[in-house]
């Protein structure tokens, strides 16, 4: 080839670029929130691997529980609310890991973050499917609890089912940031659950006391469920603020 | 002692002034080792270079940085005008990169919604960028089905949807064959007619070379060499 | 961005000493605060009525735990400098803070137990402020696990400096969370009831140690942040030496 005479002739013989960039459409947040929470449940719904495995690892949990404690009313009084959050907690820990760890394949991470979409979207996009697949599979270990574990008739469903919503929010918000920041490390599906559970603990001491309120029948829940919400409502700001810290090229 | 490599600086001459990819200085290492050293670089609108280069020359990742999937350890890097890691310079790359891009477990059509979106693109720019990349054939397949030369041509679709004014193809004609590679050709013409930059690195030097302005050539994270009238020697 | 140059190349040796002289004063008041504190906490102070000799181990029990929380606030400070101008400086400021942090907390909740074994008769018990030190400790190893498993890149520090916002701002709802519980731990004393105040010569051994301490800390954490700051310049040499090789 002879690349100087033909650049000299391509560029003289060539239709004269757009002088002016055109305008670019800017992503809206709003729409790319959206577009990733159904991707990533259409992805789930299609692959299905976390849903199946979070199901059978909580039921597996509410299960072993009642073989290492007898399962009886008194025990359900005493500790139910614990034994239910670490049932949801450790399924919870498998759609967490998976938020990120998707993006993995085809490296569409890359994708994701050489495209100008908002980060803070991306994270909140991830953060609504996560938040759905959890309650999800929530719905159907709860009633299962129930059953297993002989909840008591004066337990107040409505104040469980509310501090259920809270508590995955809390979970879920935090859990999806910390996926995103795990992504660069090393041995990720072992450090989500290091780095989440630290930062959880007010959280899971106001969804487990909730919890414990509501199945005794007793009062004493709107501490915890303005603690659980205050919980919420700042961290969730945090991963906005801080989005662009970890959804970042390396 | 080796003689030193020459240290090259790529100037195009620019036909309507601003350079849609320039580099100034860009350095990236990974640990202590160099990927790209000083690269100095101005390409205008409508242009077609070939980037030559052996393995571990540093071509994939002038094309990733370039993309803003990889951040410059140190130097500048503008594209369309636009500084790194804005949304502006961001949204005016595409990069053809060895993997797809494009989730295994969704079709092509909904791979290119997605990215539509993120992009601020209504869905019907999927539709469009699939024809312009030849494969509309392919919308209703999974990702994971396709071969190797659909997948190209879905990744296409897929760097073509926002319309860059920059189009960065990594080893474009990698194991493809001979038809696919021929109608790659075509398309990569067309799109420099339509007034973009293209960059392609290959090491199979004859399947860009009746198609390209220009070349140069990346040793260990240098330029090299370059076609004449490109290469400036860089000022010390 | 810099382009890393070769150029002020003093040898790294004489650039490592130079900041040596400051480590071999301020660690030798360092010392010198120690025996102090230690010949006032053992010796000089008077023994305590009720719990007896026991009661001396609070000498380093409360300043270990004081310059714990000091060294975290520390890395607070400089991760939210790091995240508003990312200097390296301030990450390696940063990353030695929570280490010596995590050391005096560790110190605090080793001694707690052993006092608590002959005055309270158990070893631990889940009041508030035993709980929440000991959650706080295990946040900032959690810090310290994830610089460890993130590989060193330019990513790392920005990755480190956003959890440990997260950390700093879980503590005061960790405490709330926490306080909710009965305690059982002693109340402090110094600046308590009229009837509770501390011995004017116990105040002053304590004050010792605490001073001690934090020179302490202060000497570990400069010690981490040169380390860690002539690793980067041992990096920006093997970086400028690469560019420069044919």
């Amino acid at each position: 080839m002879k690349p100087g005479v033909h650049t000299a002739s391509a560029l003289a013989g060539r239709a004269p670029a757009p002088a002016a960039a055109p305008a670019r459409p800017r992503p809206s947040a709003w729409r790319v929130l959206w577009a990733t929470a159904r991707r990533d449940l259409r992805l789930e719904l299609r692959e299905r691997d976390a849903a199946n495995a979070m199901l059978f690892y909580g039921l597996l949990v509410i299960v072993i529980f009642s073989f290492a404690f007898t399962a009886e009313a008194q025990l359900t009084l005493r500790v139910g609310g614990g034994l239910l959050w670490v049932a949801f907690l450790f399924a919870g820990l498998l759609a967490l890991d998976r938020a990120f760890l998707r993006e993995a394949a085809n490296d569409c991470l890359a994708g994701l973050i050489a495209s100008p979409a908002p980060r803070a979207a991306l994270l909140a996009g991830k953060f609504a499917a996560t938040a759905a697949m959890m309650l999800m599979v929530e719905a159907v270990l709860l009633p299962l609890f129930a059953v297993i574990f002989n909840a008591p008739p004066a337990a107040r469903w409505g104040g469980i089912v509310l501090t259920v919503l809270l508590g995955t929010w809390a979970l879920a918000a935090n859990g999806t940031y910390f996926s995103a920041l795990g992504t660069h490390a090393r041995q990720r599906t072992l450090l989500l659950p290091l780095l989440l559970l630290p930062v959880a603990v007010p959280a899971i001491i106001a969804m487990v006391q909730a919890t414990q309120v509501f199945l005794a029948g007793s009062g004493g829940a709107e501490f915890w469920l303005k603690l659980l919400l205050g919980y919420d409502v700042i961290f969730t700001a945090l991963g906005v603020v801080l989005a662009d810290a970890v959804l970042e090229a390396e | 002692m080796q003689s030193p490599l020459p240290h090259l600086a790529l100037r195009c001459p620019l036909p309507s002034g601003a350079a849609l990819v320039a580099c100034r200085g860009l350095t990236r290492f990974f640990g202590a080792t160099a990927a790209l050293r000083q690269l100095d670089l101005e390409l205008p609108p409508g242009y077609l270079l070939a980037l030559f280069g052996a393995n571990g020359a540093g071509k994939s990742t002038l094309l990733r940085i370039v993309a803003g999937a990889l951040r410059p350890s140190a130097g500048e890097v503008t594209v369309a005008g636009a500084p790194w890691g804005s949304a502006a310079a961001r949204g005016a790359a595409g990069l053809l990169a060895h993997e797809s891009w494009l989730h295994p477990s969704l079709t092509v059509a909904e791979n290119l919604a997605y990215y539509a979106t993120l992009y601020g693109l209504a869905a019907g720019a999927a539709a469009e960028a699939l024809a312009r990349a030849r494969g509309e054939r392919l919308a209703r397949l999974r990702v994971g089905e396709l071969s190797q030369g659909m997948r190209q041509k879905a990744a296409l679709a897929r760097c073509l949807l926002h319309t860059p004014r920059v189009l960065l193809l990594d080893e474009p004609f990698a194991s493809l064959d001979r038809a696919t590679v021929a109608e790659l050709q075509a398309t990569l013409q067309e799109l420099r007619g339509a007034g973009l930059l293209l960059i392609a690195s290959t090491h199979t030097e004859d399947l860009i070379a009746g198609l390209a302005d220009g070349w140069a050539r990346l040793e260990r994270g240098r330029l090299v060499a370059a076609s004449p009238g490109l290469a400036a020697e860089a000022e010390a | 961005m810099t382009t890393p140059t070769p150029t002020r190349s003093a040898p790294l040796r004489r650039r490592a000493a130079a900041g040596g002289a400051w480590l071999y004063w301020w660690g030798g008041v360092t010392l010198a605060l120690l025996l102090y504190g230690l010949v006032q906490a053992l010796l000089l102070a008077p023994t305590e009525a009720t719990m007896g000799i026991y009661y001396r181990i609070f000498y380093f029990h409360v300043p270990a735990g004081i310059t714990g929380f000091a060294a975290f606030g520390v890395n607070a400070a400089a991760s939210l400098w790091y995240l508003l101008r990312p200097r390296k400086a301030a990450d390696a400021l940063a990353l030695a803070a929570a280490e010596t942090g995590v050391v005096f907390l560790a110190v605090n909740l080793i001694t707690g137990p052993i006092w608590a074994k002959p005055i309270w008769g158990v070893w631990w018990v889940w009041d508030p402020r035993l709980t929440l030190t000991l959650v706080i400790w295990i946040m900032y190893v959690s810090y310290l696990v994830l610089r460890q498993f993130t590989p060193r890149s330019e990513l790392q520090p920005r990755l480190a400096a956003a959890y440990a916002m997260f950390l700093f701002i879980a503590v005061p709802i960790d405490y709330m969370a926490i306080r909710w519980w009965r305690t059982q731990h002693p109340q402090p004393v110094i600046f308590g009831g009229p009837n509770s105040g501390l011995d004017p010569h116990m105040a002053y051994a304590l004050v010792v140690c605490l001073l001690a301490f934090l020179a302490l800390m202060a000497t570990l954490m400069r010690f981490r942040h040169r380390q860690e700051m002539l690793s980067h310049e041992i990096l920006r040499r093997q970086r400028a030496a690469a560019l420069k090789e044919s």
